[in-house]
């Protein structure tokens, strides 16, 4: 049963449910919470790292912390969030850090769905949109990662990477024009677009 | 959905991100669950210290503000108090396994074993049998070879921190000050750094590998084949001194070695026992023995005692003061020396009689006795429980020292070459197979990683020697119940090498073979219809090659109406066919998602059309309506009892689901209605099938061979020769194998 499938987390309250019960030692709703965010928190530490083996470590050190530390969660409601903030932590020490990584071998690596339509038009442009930002700062990244991954809203990504939301709407403006401009985008149009672009 | 307003750039970004993400790793999952699942959460106090507050607008809703810090830190500071007590008790450093029996006078005390019934942390693969003791020290795990390695691993996770080359025939490993000392091959005592296996030094020495050095504050001593123990300097290697062992030589060599506070005690062969001074060689006492061979001795406190060795079956078991070497007590039975913990000795029977007894230390008297027979290797106590090694029953036992009732038991996947090491709450065994195993806690969870198999034995008589009752008994032996009514040859059957055999109803069977074919035979061999080819198509297979690591597989299942169920490996599906040979339908692809296929898999089918797939590669078991929609999924997350690989799936005559995980080898019942594990036992292998009485057929992984088991898990019967490719039982007795040499061969199960 696949995690967005799973109708044990598919509403507020049973995820809330679930929260609680984990908060109080229950293993097994700690694992199927776990479960349902993984996807995302792996993908949220693979692009923000752009690494995918220090994703893996990322995600790993961030859902052990979780479970560690899952008394110090007060609102259940905020279980996303914060997993989203303790992944974002983790990628961010490692970024810092800079640390290499032994390559370990994988039996089965990430597989990825074959594209509909034009195949490889979609690829080029993915592979350029991601190289640009690559090629941004860390915390750019991280805020464009949060909102146009993870789909949360600029409040709840200042929340998550603890910075005020005026700092979490620069970086993200910022982080939007050096990718545009970076494609190849005319600065003064991106400028302009951006300007006029809904907040 | 998205609450924002995307521009076009804004929406190709967010295509761009989720396409890059791809996958995730699914063994990364796994792998958090599996440890989280072995620590604990941290209490509240501590949580909240450790965990930075996280503000939504208008509350904090993790942790606590930091204005807030210092109040909290005020009402906990007594408790912290309490905590910081508690927390700067670390690990006693008596708690390690750092020689043979543990320590220096083979009698380890202030061990930590698992708590509950041990559940399996990890699993390492030596690549070579392992016959000299596993050492725990800090939080590592040395495991020393048969061809010469020596691997030095993460006590916690199992992971390779050093291997290190000491060549073939070295001796069992000692650590001491930070190094790892041993008798090589060549006789010569050398040591190794514990950090990373660098040598630190080498003395030739002409010591015996087969003893064990003993290693304690500095010194080291290691017995001759002159009947000589010479003292080194652990430093450096620089020899002390060297003395000769009174009636000790190459036709008397010496046994073991054992050292207290003071004393150094050498058992010589038949001869005897004898006291040395530690510190200059000086003999202090000499006690004859009665004859018999001896073994490793043991101190406790102010006594040592010596007793036959593993595999000697007759004499007895001498406590001798450990000052003057006087006799205390001696028991007349082939009782090897025993381990110590307080008021209770436990120790095993040498040879095969099979016993393990909990006695009075002060008179030898016999207070419990545990028989499951069979030859054991070794006795360790940790706390209040008395691990027992069994080289026959591939198990260890966990009994309760006082009462040597039986806690629990862990099976093995092959016999044990020598030792098991217990330490720092973790079990550590290694077996004749190379496997390394290490348990920790198993006291939460789903339920106990192993099962009782067996009842508490009953208190023994107190006079020393005398018999009680052993209340566990092994099975009876039966003789083998299967027997071959028919056999065909391969080429007979007109058939390209035969991979996977089923056996219908009707009496005709089935196999699949390496032309990516299925043929239908009828009883008495004749081809009644084949079909298939190599490729993706309907009713076309793919079975892989022989030359990849796992070879051609193409296992089948007939269900009771004759349908016809094939895993078409290569291709990530299982194909139906009616009892014609007709296609079906099919259902599956490659993938790690539900209703997909990794490779290779098993399967079988159910009375009523549901099929039941063991996905190796994905490590779960996955059921599948007639129609192949997903009904459910079980796997470790589901109960650790189902960590490793599965199987083909059977069923007993209860209609429970049976699969055998070979990793931990262990067969697991599960309810087919719901996928919930209702029991495991041990013994299980790289099949596992049940006939209509529930004994249970396990054909081993490596030779094929085949044991039956009764429902407890305890043998009843193993083929000495017979050894097999795949073997299916019907319910009504009938069966059918593939032979190891390609030959198929039709079975009947004798009734009890």
């Amino acid at each position: 049963m696949s995690a967005a499938a799973d109708p044990r987390v598919a509403t507020a309250s049973a995820k809330a449910d679930l929260v609680e019960r984990a908060r109080a030692g229950d293993h097994t709703a700690f694992a199927i919470l776990a479960r349902a965010a993984f996807g995302r928190m792996y993908g949220a530490a693979k692009l923000i790292l752009r690494d995918q083996y220090r994703a893996e470590d990322a995600v790993q050190e961030a859902l052990v912390v979780a479970w560690r530390h899952i008394a110090a969660i007060r609102a259940p409601d905020a279980w996303d969030v914060w997993l989203y903030r303790l992944t974002v932590r983790v990628c961010y020490r490692l970024a810092r850090a800079g640390a290499d990584r032994t390559v370990v071998a994988l039996d089965l690596q990430p597989e990825r769905e074959a594209p509909s339509g034009d195949f490889t038009e979609s690829v080029v442009e993915r592979d350029r949109i991601t190289a640009a930002l690559s090629r941004l700062p860390l915390e750019q990244r991280a805020v464009i990662v949060l909102h146009f991954y993870l789909d949360l809203t600029l409040a709840q990504a200042a929340v998550v990477l603890d910075v005020p939301a005026g700092t979490a709407k620069s970086r993200l403006n910022r982080g939007l024009v050096a990718l545009r401009v970076s494609l190849g985008e005319d600065p003064e149009l991106v400028v302009a677009a951006m300007r006029e672009r809904p907040t | 959905m998205s609450q924002r307003s995307d521009g076009v750039f804004e929406r190709r970004l967010t295509a761009a991100l989720v396409d890059d993400v791809g996958r995730p790793p699914e063994a990364v999952l796994a792998w958090v669950l599996v440890e989280t699942e072995r620590i604990r959460p941290l209490p509240q106090v501590l949580a909240v210290l450790a965990e930075p507050a996280l503000v939504m607008p208008e509350r904090v809703v993790v942790g606590v503000r930091r204005n807030r810090l210092l109040l909290v830190a005020a009402a906990t500071l007594l408790l912290l108090a309490g905590l910081i007590a508690v927390a700067s008790l670390r690990p006693s450093p008596l708690d390690a396994w750092t020689t043979r029996g543990g320590s220096p006078s083979r009698s380890a005390t202030g061990l930590t074993g698992p708590v509950g019934t041990p559940r399996q942390l990890w699993t390492f693969q030596a690549g070579a049998a392992v016959e000299t003791t596993p050492l725990i020290v800090g939080d590592v795990a040395l495991v020393g070879t048969v061809d010469g390695v020596l691997h030095a691993l993460d006590l916690r996770s199992g992971g390779r921190r050093w291997s290190a080359e000491i060549g073939p025939g070295a001796g069992g490993p000692s650590v001491v000050g930070g190094q790892i000392l041993f008798v090589g091959g060549d006789g010569s005592v050398r040591a190794l750094q514990l950090s990373d296996g660098s040598e630190a030094w080498s003395t030739a020495v002409g010591a015996m590998p087969a003893v064990d050095l003993a290693a304690s504050e500095g010194i080291a001593w290691a017995a001759t084949d002159a009947g000589e123990i010479v003292a080194l300097e652990t430093g450096s290697g620089t020899e002390r001194w060297r003395a000769a062992v009174p009636n000790a030589g190459s036709a008397s060599p010496i046994a073991g070695l054992a050292v207290s506070e003071r004393l150094l005690v050498a058992t010589v062969g038949s001869v005897g026992s004898v006291g040395l001074d530690r510190a200059d060689g000086r003999v202090v006492w000499s006690a004859p023995g009665d004859g018999e061979q001896l073994g490793v001795p043991t101190i406790a406190g102010d006594v040592v005692w010596a007793g036959p060795g593993e595999d000697v079956k007759v004499g007895g078991l001498s406590a001798l003061r450990l000052g003057d070497g006087t006799r205390i007590w001696h028991l007349e039975e082939p009782f090897g020396a025993p381990v110590v913990s307080g008021d209770t000795a436990v120790t095993t029977a040498a040879s095969t009689i099979g016993v393990v007894t909990g006695r009075d230390p002060a008179s030898g008297a016999e207070r419990w006795r545990f028989g499951p027979g069979g030859y054991f290797l070794q006795v360790a106590i940790a706390g209040d429980v008395a691990y027992v090694l069994s080289h026959t029953q591939r198990q260890v036992y966990g009994l309760d020292i006082g009462t040597g009732h039986l806690l629990w038991q862990v099976p093995l996947d092959a016999e044990p070459g020598c030792c098991l090491a217990v330490a720092r709450g973790t079990l550590v065994v290694a077996t004749s197979s190379g496997t390394v195993t290490a348990y920790g806690d198993g006291e939460r969870g789903e339920g106990p990683a192993t099962s009782f198999t067996s009842q508490p034995t009953s208190p023994a008589a107190s006079a020393p020697g005398s018999a009680a009752p052993s209340a566990l008994a092994p099975a009876s032996p039966i003789p083998f119940p299967l027997s071959v009514t028919d056999q065909f040859d391969a080429a007979s059957l007109g058939l390209d090498a035969p991979i996977s055999v089923g056996l219908a109803a009707n009496g005709d069977f089935y196999i699949t073979d390496s032309g990516h074919r299925v043929s239908q035979f009828g009883p008495d061999g004749r081809l009644v219809r084949r079909w298939g080819s190599q490729g993706d198509g309907p009713g076309e297979f793919d079975f892989g090659t022989a030359t990849t690591a796992i070879g051609q597989r193409g296992p089948l299942a007939i269900g009771s109406d004759g349908l016809v169920y094939v895993s078409d490996i290569e291709n990530h599906r299982v194909q139906v066919f009616a009892p014609d040979g007709r296609f079906l339908r099919s259902f599956g692809s490659l993938g790690s998602g539900p209703g997909r296929f990794t490779i290779p898999f098993d399967l079988n089918a159910d009375p009523d059309g549901n099929v039941y797939v063991t996905d190796d590669g994905a490590q779960r078991i996955t059921k599948f309506s007639p129609g192949g929609a997903v009904l459910w999924i079980a796997d470790h997350t589901t109960d650790a009892r189902l960590l490793g690989h599965a199987h083909t799936p059977s069923f007993d005559s209860a209609g429970s689901l049976i699969v055998s995980i070979d990793d931990s080898a262990t067969i697991v019942h599960l309810d087919p209605a719901t996928g919930r594990v209702i029991r495991s036992i041990g013994g299980g292998g790289c099949q596992a099938s049940a006939d209509a009485w529930d004994r249970i057929y396990v054909v081993d992984c490596v030779a094929g061979t085949i044991r039956v088991l009764d429902a407890a898990g305890r043998e009843l019967a193993r083929h000495p020769e017979l050894a097999v490719a795949d073997l299916r039982i019907l319910p009504d007795g009938r069966g059918i194998a593939l032979g190891r040499d390609g030959s198929v061969l039709l079975l009947q199960v004798t009734p009890p």
